[in-house]
């Protein structure tokens, strides 16, 4: 709570910045939690999927190839995983998982970029800046080249 | 045997048009018969490579198309960089591949290109389609989704809960080692586990080793996805739907598919998990043509295009319904 008290003058934005860092750091923690445990009760039931396979096989054919083994585990490790993979609250946590590392990512742009402008260094925004006008440029080129090319009837 | 030695995409073509990183090859024509008809324009997905479709001597599309007598054009994307992050759907339908178009119309001399559209490759063709009528002759696609929400595979399913906006902001262009783990999710052990358990037989001969190692080359070579049409594909259709709903719009102009009304040959995969048949099957619900066909195999995504099975029928089958819508 305490760091979340507002400082004043010159320090204050930056603070703000750095709160919003740690935020989103505590946030994508918080939410790997659920995630991983999915992951991790996928690998658990991937055990007796894997066991069920290899007893139903071994009492066909008792004696088995390693091709064979290693295909009933992938078969059986597939078969726990994608049951996972299916269920809505998988779909959620991978979602929260995945929006909480692009939030935390987005943060700490904005807290390094302004200090790396302090030290004049360019940052991925300068660069997404310029990405922007030569691709607007781009457009206009190819804009202006169609309607020559349909003035003069001829290819530029 | 060298990593030299395993080379993809060998199919002899020229280079005819370049802008930035993308770039229109004219495929040589084959010894068999010389091209005839409409020009086929090939536009292959943003994600992976096109080389997929040229992957090896006997199993390529490419082939078999100049091998049945077809003039092939490919648009070649290449490899989206930071600068790229801005392009969007709208730079792609009527940007690049309207150029494209021009440039094999003047090259061949022909009013009307064919398009076949492969995967998402498919989609910027049915938008450029839907908003260019009068320069296609025909349309085929290939294991195109078209209403995203049908039969709804799994990284459809993820999609929807993702912040597409806050991820673009925070990534740029969409990096394609990401795009090609979700892919590997589909089956996590199978897809990256299960190919090796036959290495030993693979490693046995040299023609067998290579064709695996294509494969491979092939798997891991994603370009990243330019950020604005990664956010347009993935809110726009994967999240909203708005393909099927006549709510797309390119640039800004509405994607009405009621407005293709060329011959469409609409080719899926039985058994394809990354883009449901029922979603491919959906096009004829929505599209404006009264000559529709559809072809499909007992194959999954990618079999589509590496089958030595499908090879060695869809090229003929393509090139035989070109023939017969030619101009």
């Amino acid at each position: 709570m305490l760091r979340n008290i507002p400082a004043l003058g010159l320090t204050r934005e930056l603070q703000v910045r750095c709160t919003n860092v740690v935020d989103a750091w505590a946030d994508l923690v918080r939410v790997s939690g659920p995630y991983s445990m999915l992951v991790a009760g996928a690998a658990t039931r991937s055990v007796p999927a894997v066991v069920g396979r290899l007893l139903r096989a071994a009492s066909r054919r008792p004696f088995m190839d390693g091709r064979t083994v290693a295909e009933l585990l992938i078969d059986g490790c597939d078969a726990a995983f994608t049951s996972t993979f299916d269920a809505p609250q998988y779909t959620e946590a991978q979602g929260r998982l995945v929006n909480a590392a692009m939030l935390y990512r987005r943060r700490q742009r904005e807290f390094v970029e302004p200090l790396l402008g302090l030290m004049h260094v360019a940052t991925r925004s300068d660069a997404e800046d310029i990405g922007r006008t030569v691709n607007d440029l781009r457009r206009d080129v190819r804009a202006l080249r169609r309607q020559v090319e349909a003035l003069s009837g001829r290819p530029v | 045997m060298t990593d030299d030695d395993v080379t993809l995409a060998t199919a002899a073509k020229d280079a005819i048009h370049r802008d930035g990183k993308v770039t229109l090859y004219r495929y040589r024509p084959a010894d068999a018969p010389s091209p005839s008809g409409t020009p086929l324009l090939v536009v292959y997905s943003l994600a992976n490579r096109y080389t997929m479709l040229d992957l090896q001597d006997d199993r390529s599309l490419i082939r078999g198309l100049l091998g049945a007598g077809v003039d092939v054009y490919l648009v070649d994307w290449g490899y989206p960089t930071p600068q790229d992050r801005w392009l969007d759907f709208d730079d792609y339908v009527n940007g690049y591949l309207q150029d494209c178009v021009d440039v094999i119309r003047r090259d061949t001399g022909s009013p009307t290109v064919d398009i076949l559209g492969v995967c998402m490759g498919g989609l910027l063709s049915l938008c450029y389609a839907a908003l260019h009528p009068a320069d296609v002759n025909a349309l085929v696609l290939m294991g195109t989704a078209v209403d995203y929400h049908a039969d709804e595979p799994r990284l459809n399913r993820w999609s929807r809960a993702v912040d597409v906006d806050g991820m673009v902001d925070a990534l740029g262009n969409v990096p394609g080692e990401l795009l090609s783990l979700a892919f590997f999710l589909r089956s996590p052990f199978r897809a990256n586990l299960g190919k090796y358990v036959n290495l030993p037989d693979v490693f046995r001969t040299r023609d067998r080793a290579r064709n695996f190692l294509r494969m491979e080359q092939w798997t891991y070579d994603s370009p990243d996805q330019p950020g604005e049409a990664y956010r347009q594909w993935v809110r726009d259709c994967c999240q909203d739907n708005r393909l099927v709903k006549g709510e797309l719009y390119v640039g800004d102009r509405r994607v009405d598919l009621a407005a293709i009304t060329m011959p469409v040959l609409n080719i899926y995969a039985e058994k394809d998990d990354l883009v449901s048949p029922a979603s491919s099957l959906a096009l004829e619900r929505h599209i404006g043509s009264d000559d529709y066909q559809v072809l499909s195999y007992p194959v999954g995504h990618i079999g589509l295009y590496v089958s030595g099975k499908v090879q060695a029928d869809l090229p003929r089958r393509i090139a035989g319904w070109l023939r017969e819508r030619a101009l």
